[in-house]
């Protein structure tokens, strides 16, 4: 058994002097959900596109279940693959749609049904195999998809944004549905999307990707609390940015425009070096008076330009006096918002909640 | 309310009286006539109120004639076949390719509809004939020694038309093939189908309407084409058109010319229909 059921070693695809995909490395172990997440144009497709074996890298290798693959053409692969318009075809019932993949490997007759019926009734949708793909709502076409993709026990699942064509709510239950039928069939996943919100609920692992290349791979809890570049803290959440120096070799910053603090996260910072401080709104504090706790806290004056009602939360925007905004997320929790527009305020967080990211 | 609802509902009807009146007056009236006068009896060059169906039995008798109609449907068939094989791996390529030059493509490969027919037949005349090119490379490459009569002939016509209508069956297939969304074929491959069984089972079943439509699109309009069999064929190789022709402007019978139309019109017409619902069918599967 191979270590890894996906290995992507150095991989390269490049159209003319677009470099679509630019060096990616990145394993996926055997039975874990990983999701490649970023913003359109990111590479996260064609990276999808080269593992399925659409189209050839430039360079680099794809390891599948140990063995290089990147020379193979999809058909001999062993992959299964749900796409965005989920591709299903028309002029086949949702029963012959799943079979076709089982008729492909030439299984005996008695096996397909069976399979079939298994998959069917894996997505919910034992009964219905008669019908044709166009008689079916979005949610059960993206089934017929999966049944069609599953069926065949493939080595990888991947999933070409398969959720951004449906409603939101049924968005939602698809998410807790996909993420069901893998953790019960235990199926190696590759899921592509941009919508971190499906990244975050559904994964094992998250590779935020940026210009063909991968920024940070890690458990979504550790892609959100610790981002390692400035792009992955903007992308993934939301996030207050200042601007700040290293003071001394101590690692203590002295924030532009407010005070000095220590005890954040960063790593050794040679002294002088120019920093990005980065907070969440949901961890970061608005009051009238000055916070006093010293290097622990930090803190920013600045006057509130808005306060947006979102129902769940409340959102103070706050104009620094370097002229930047941040804002400042509070949980409706039945208090009334402290601030109004045009107050002075001082916004602040504790040092431990601050990342401390290279400019 | 009501009033602009039933409005609504008279709009179309108006848009269509205008067109309905033209083709009445010019297409179906002329029509009728000539399906009237094909069971009269002309009389030394002169129509005779006397109704008969001898038109009809000396077509389906006179070997000459009766083998023009089957040279005809022979022709269309041949032709029909030709273009849709022909144009399907360039409508699929034009379909499919990312070239910055597509635009340009598809403009040549429609371009012969450009220039007039018979230019594109004299070119064939040009190529075909005792003396033409296609005889003076043969020589030269020592493929023969004695050049070949390519043209008049059945073969010729057939080139001459498939060529012709080429265009149409590209443009119709276009239409098909480009309204199969690209993913099915990757989906398929995906599930281990090879691009043969690809294309057997998923590209050439949703085209089949499209490889229906452009072939009888080529069937109907070489079936009733004039100037091509004038030009590329002979007295020995005539079609329906040609004969047609021949008895209304130099035999001066209208009533044969007139049976061999309604032959001609009715045989293509139960053709649409066999078409058309081999058509619904696959549509519908």
């Amino acid at each position: 058994m191979a270590e890894f059921a996906l290995e992507l070693q150095g991989l390269e695809k490049t159209y003319g002097a677009a470099r679509a995909v630019d060096g990616i490395d990145l394993q996926v172990h055997t039975g874990e959900f990983l999701t490649l997440l970023g913003p359109s144009g990111c590479g996260k497709t064609t990276t999808l596109g080269l593992i399925a074996g659409f189209f050839p890298p430039t360079a680099g290798e794809i390891m599948l279940a140990g063995k290089p693959v990147a020379a193979l053409p999809p058909f001999k692969r062993d992959i299964g693959v749900v796409f965005q318009d989920y591709a299903l075809f028309p002029h086949m019932t949702v029963e012959q749609n799943v079979a076709f993949g089982l008729r492909m490997r030439r299984l005996p007759k008695a096996e397909i049904k069976t399979r079939v019926e298994e998959a069917l009734s894996l997505v919910k949708l034992t009964g219905l195999g008669e019908r044709k793909p166009l008689e079916m709502s979005g949610g059960q076409r993206q089934r017929v998809a999966l049944a069609r993709a599953l069926v065949i026990r493939p080595t990888i699942l991947l999933l070409d944004e398969p959720l951004s064509n449906l409603d939101l709510k049924l968005r939602e239950d698809m998410r807790v549905e996909i993420a069901r039928i893998q953790r019960k069939l235990g199926i190696t996943t590759v899921f592509v999307t941009h919508d971190q919100g499906e990244a975050l609920v559904m994964s094992d692992r998250i590779a935020v990707m940026n210009a063909g290349r991968i920024e940070q791979v890690g458990p979504p809890t550790d892609i959100y609390e610790h981002p390692a570049s400035r792009f992955v803290a903007q992308f993934i959440g939301r996030m207050n940015f200042y601007q700040g120096r290293v003071m001394d070799d101590a690692g203590r910053i002295e924030l532009v425009g407010g005070n000095v603090i220590s005890g954040h996260d960063a790593q050794e910072l040679a002294a002088g070096t120019t920093v990005h401080v980065a907070v969440r709104p949901e961890r970061t504090r608005i009051s009238k008076d000055m916070p006093a706790a010293g290097e622990a806290v930090m803190a920013l004056k600045g006057r509130v330009s808005d306060v947006l009602f979102l129902g769940a939360a409340r959102e103070v925007h706050v104009q620094y006096q370097d002229g930047r905004f941040g804002c400042v997320e509070l949980p409706n929790n039945g208090a009334p918002v402290p601030v109004a527009a045009g107050d002075e305020v001082w916004m602040s967080a504790d040092a431990s909640c601050c990342h401390v990211l290279p400019a | 309310m009501s009033k602009a609802v039933s409005l609504q509902d008279r709009r179309p009807w108006l848009i269509a009286f205008l067109p309905a009146v033209f083709l009445f007056v010019f297409f179906g009236l002329p029509n009728a006539m000539l399906l009237s006068i094909s069971f009269l009896k002309t009389e030394a060059q002169q129509l005779t109120g006397e109704l008969t169906l001898d038109n009809y039995v000396f077509l389906f008798t006179e070997q000459t004639y009766l083998e023009a109609l089957l040279r005809t449907f022979f022709v269309g068939v041949s032709v029909g076949i030709l273009d849709v094989v022909l144009a399907f791996p360039l409508a699929y390529f034009l379909v499919r390719t990312n070239s910055r030059w597509r635009g340009l493509l598809i403009a040549l490969a429609l371009a012969p509809l450009l220039a007039s027919v018979v230019v594109r037949t004299y070119g064939w005349y040009v190529i075909l004939n005792r003396f033409g090119v296609a005889n003076d490379v043969m020589l030269w490459l020592g493929v023969i020694e004695q050049r070949l009569t390519l043209m008049p002939s059945t073969g010729a016509i057939i080139i001459g038309l498939a060529h012709s209508l080429l265009p149409y069956a590209v443009l119709t297939l276009m239409g098909a093939l480009g309204g199969i969304n690209p993913s099915l074929e990757k989906a398929a491959m995906s599930l281990g189908a090879s691009r043969f069984r690809c294309f057997v089972e998923v590209v050439l079943p949703l085209a089949l309407p499209g490889l229906i439509g452009g072939f009888i699109l080529s069937f109907s309009v070489a079936i009733s084409a004039y100037a091509t069999p004038a030009i590329l064929g002979g007295p020995a190789t005539q079609v329906m058109a040609t004969a047609i022709y021949g008895f209304m402007t130099q035999l001066l019978d209208w009533s044969i010319g007139a049976a061999m139309a309604v032959v001609l019109i009715v045989s293509s017409l139960l053709l649409f229909y066999l078409a058309a619902r081999a058509g619904a069918r696959t549509a519908s599967l």
